[in-house]
């Protein structure tokens, strides 16, 4: 019984570890591979593997009730016995002869050899030890219940990859802080920085964790905010941008190089800025030369991660805001995929429709600013989250599938206020029959050209600085005042 | 005919072995090799069953029968069959004879009435001959001008056929082949065999052999180990393993194996299963066993089973021989477990 359940051990014990550690496992392939399983999915297959084990070790024990009904069986047992002692189906013979369920037809079919049997079976049985005969062997059992195991790793692999998705914008920004961490963390020389790769990293994490509330995210993200402007010296770099050009700080050193060599205001004292090693003071040197050395190099490279750090965590508030705004919207229902649970969009144009949240998954046709849709963001990346969408439109990585985008009251039509106060970005058709008079009065513009496609007020240019999101303008003058 | 009183059953197995031990090695004193040949000859008698030997002139097939008989101290008889060789030959007629003063039809035994019969190259004589030693074969008598005459017991057939020259032959039909209990192929000697052949033959020396019970006496001492062979035990698991042997080789059968499905017309018959199981009792009683086992059964499918197997046209037409379907049913077949 034991060697028959023995079969099912491995796989059972695979199984469970799966399901237990099937969340971890999901945030790994994603922050790996990226590609994302869904947190009902993950619940799915935890309790696929669940299920699976338990129809594993229910077989297991039925496979070994049977042997166990088989060892106890009467004649079944006479028969291994005979294997083991190599009797010549004498034993087997005797058993039939002698069956205590059947004793008249047993004795029916003796010959009188019968006693011959019966002695050349009690001397074989007198050097049977069913001890020695019967070590249980758990070895080919073993083996195949890691045969077991392995395919059923390989099957538990290729669902979890079949069933993960391509990251959200918010998880693939946590991609990103991830490789910056990886990043940081390959250049860092001090514990400092290391310290600041691992809190970026475990940022990173906690993003890309669909289980985690946006609240939780966001104290994350302050948290980071916080330690990178603990690291960064107060505007020190800019001082020196005015005064010696683009010179940059060396680090623990203290010999500063310049790297334009050609200022001449500059004061021989200049404040280094740099991250990782290029922390400190460092002596600038008004000699003309290179500017090429190792320390300064790295500050720029520590200084250019910090900037993309800034930019993802940035877009990461932006996003979990988006995220969260819409959590609300739909019930404080979480919607992973940004679809379901969103309201439908009803008679109200002015209402916000199900059409209204983000279809990372869908075509966005719109909007089609044509050759501005090439620009590039900033951020870099933020494209990398649209699929078949605007196409680095937007800084955010996605545009909004803006199927309800009529939000304009026609004329003599009546409703509730619009409510875009946080929207960032607006899509919108400019109302084709329609223009203010000077009296006030909505009157038919023959003259102005028809709109074809909605407008946008995406920016249209990647913009150089890193202010936060809400600092930027997002929405052009000119249509302000379309907005109330 | 039952067992002796005063012989215990350990006494009058280790009779068999020695009897049937003794009379092979006797056997052998005149025959050189055909070791397998002779063990079965001697099962089959123990078994009460006939032989059909198979193999080309001048291999001692006669010799072994005759040798046999003078070693078994049974009666002896040999029948040369020929085209023209008519039932009444065989069996015998009844003769008009004239004693003391009147004349009666007295009945004049044929050959076919000794203890131990050889039907040489038995597929040279027409049907109705063969058909005519089908009843002694199998009832153990024959019926002449409605007379029943018994046959002395033991009784045993031993045809010999030759493989080659088959013009002007009448092959066995089906269901005398059935009455053979065993179909031996005898080949041609080894080497060693040959000069061993050569010395004995050739020399001065005759060799001879000791007949081990006297004539009288002999009849009723077989007839006393068959009784024994029928005394083996035989458990439900090794007659499965018949039926699954037999249910192998029955083409379209339930448990019949692909080959034999393609290659063979019909199957053993029940005979084939009862073949099996005597011979496996007398392999069993000389391994000292009183229970048949799986190897004794396997020792006798061959010999028992080839001559009941009919093979189709694609089998003869590829060659395919009953004892490589045989060899492949040996190997495929599960014991039961």
């Amino acid at each position: 019984m034991l060697e028959t359940l023995a079969y099912v051990a491995v796989p059972a014990l695979l199984a469970i570890i799966f399901a237990l550690a099937m969340p971890s496992m999901a945030r790994t392939i994603g922050m790996r591979i990226g590609r994302f399983l869904a947190v009902d999915m993950v619940s799915a297959t935890r309790t696929a593997l669940l299920v699976a084990t338990a129809l594993m070790l229910a077989g297991g024990a039925f496979l070994g009730w049977t042997a166990y009904r088989k060892s106890d069986d009467y004649n079944a047992a006479a028969e291994r016995i005979d294997e083991k002692v190599h009797a010549h189906e004498q034993v087997i013979t005797l058993a039939a002869l002698s069956d205590p369920a059947h004793p008249k037809e047993s004795e029916q079919a003796r010959t009188p050899l019968f006693p011959i049997l019966w002695r050349n079976v009690s001397s074989t049985l007198a050097r049977f030890d069913p001890h020695r005969e019967f070590v249980p062997d758990f070895g080919e059992p073993l083996k195949m219940s890691w045969l077991y195991g392995v395919a059923l790793a390989i099957v538990t692999a290729v669902a979890v990859m079949a069933l993960a998705e391509p990251p959200t914008p918010l998880q693939q920004t946590a991609i990103d802080l991830a490789r910056l961490a990886d990043k940081l963390e390959k250049e860092a020389t001090t514990p400092d920085d290391k310290a600041l790769a691992g809190a970026v990293r475990k940022t990173a994490e906690d993003l890309a964790n669909p289980a985690l509330p946006p609240e939780v995210k966001q104290k994350q993200l302050d948290a980071l905010k916080q330690e990178m402007e603990k690291k960064e010296p107060p505007k020190a770099s800019d001082q020196n941008r005015g005064s010696s050009g683009s010179s940059a700080g060396s680090s623990g050193s203290g010999k500063g190089k310049e790297s334009s060599g050609a200022s001449s205001n500059a004061t021989g004292q200049s404040k280094g800025e740099g991250k990782g090693g290029g922390q400190g003071k460092g002596e600038a040197q008004n000699q003309p030369g290179s500017g090429s050395g190792a320390q300064s190099k790295r500050g720029d490279k520590n200084k250019a991660s910090s900037v993309e750090i800034s930019k993802d965590i940035s877009k990461a508030e932006t996003l979990i805001e988006t995220e969260g705004n819409s959590e609300k919207k739909s019930g404080n229902q979480p919607s992973q995929k940004g679809e379901g649970s969103a309201p439908r969009p009803g008679e109200n144009p002015n209402q916000l429709g199900g059409g209204s949240q983000p279809d990372k998954n869908g075509p966005a046709p719109i909007p089609m600013p044509d050759q501005n849709a090439n620009r590039e963001i900033p951020g870099g990346s933020a494209s990398k989250g649209t699929k078949g969408g605007s196409s680095g439109d937007t800084h955010l990585g996605e545009f909004p599938a803006a199927t309800n985008y009529q939000r304009y009251l026609k004329p003599g039509e009546k409703g509730p206020a619009l409510d875009i106060r946080d929207a960032r970005y607006v899509t919108f058709r400019i109302p084709q029959t329609v223009v203010a008079s000077g009296s006030g009065k909505l009157m038919p513009d023959a003259e102005r050209p028809t709109a074809t496609v909605p407008y946008t007020n995406a920016p249209l240019k990647a913009a150089p600085d890193n202010a936060p999101p809400d600092e930027r303008q997002l929405v052009p003058p000119r249509y302000r005042e379309l907005i109330h | 005919m039952g067992a002796a009183p005063q012989q215990s059953p350990d006494e009058r197995t280790e009779e068999f072995r020695r009897v049937f031990h003794t009379a092979e090695a006797e056997v052998s004193k005149v025959i050189v090799g055909h070791g397998d040949a002779i063990r079965k000859l001697l099962t089959a008698l123990f078994c009460g069953g006939h032989i059909l030997i198979e193999g080309v002139p001048g291999l001692g097939k006669t010799l072994l029968v005759k040798t046999a008989s003078e070693v078994l101290g049974l009666s002896f008889k040999r029948i040369q069959f020929t085209p023209d060789l008519m039932p009444a030959d065989i069996i015998g007629t009844q003769v008009l004879t004239e004693t003391e003063g009147h004349r009666e039809f007295v009945f004049k035994p044929g050959p076919i009435f000794a203890h131990m019969v050889l039907g040489d190259e038995i597929n040279r004589a027409t049907p109705k001959t063969q058909s005519a030693v089908l009843e002694a074969m199998e009832e153990r008598q024959v019926t002449v001008f409605g007379q029943t005459y018994r046959l002395d017991p033991p009784y045993i057939v031993l045809a010999t056929q030759n493989p080659i020259e088959l013009e002007g032959t009448y092959p066995l039909p089906e269901a005398q082949m059935d009455r053979f209990l065993f179909k031996v192929v005898i080949g041609s000697p080894k080497p060693e065999e040959l000069r061993e052949i050569m010395s004995r033959t050739t020399g001065a020396v005759m060799h001879t052999v000791k007949p081990m019970f006297d004539r009288s006496t002999a009849p009723a001492k077989i007839e006393r180990l068959k009784v024994l062979v029928r005394e083996v035990m035989v458990s439900e698991a090794v007659e499965r393993y018949v039926v699954s042997i037999i249910s192998a080789c029955t083409p379209g059968g339930a448990g019949a194996l692909a080959e034999t499905s393609q290659y063979l017309r019909f199957g053993p018959s029940p005979r084939g299963a009862q073949a099996l199981i005597l011979s496996g009792k007398v392999n069993a009683l000389l391994d000292g066993r009183v229970s048949v086992g799986y190897e004794d059964v396997d020792d006798a499918i061959v010999p028992a089973l080839r001559h009941r197997l009919l093979r189709n046209f694609q089998a003869e037409a590829e060659n395919v021989t009953t004892d490589q379907l045989l060899e492949q049913v040996i190997k495929r077949l599960k014991r039961p477990r």
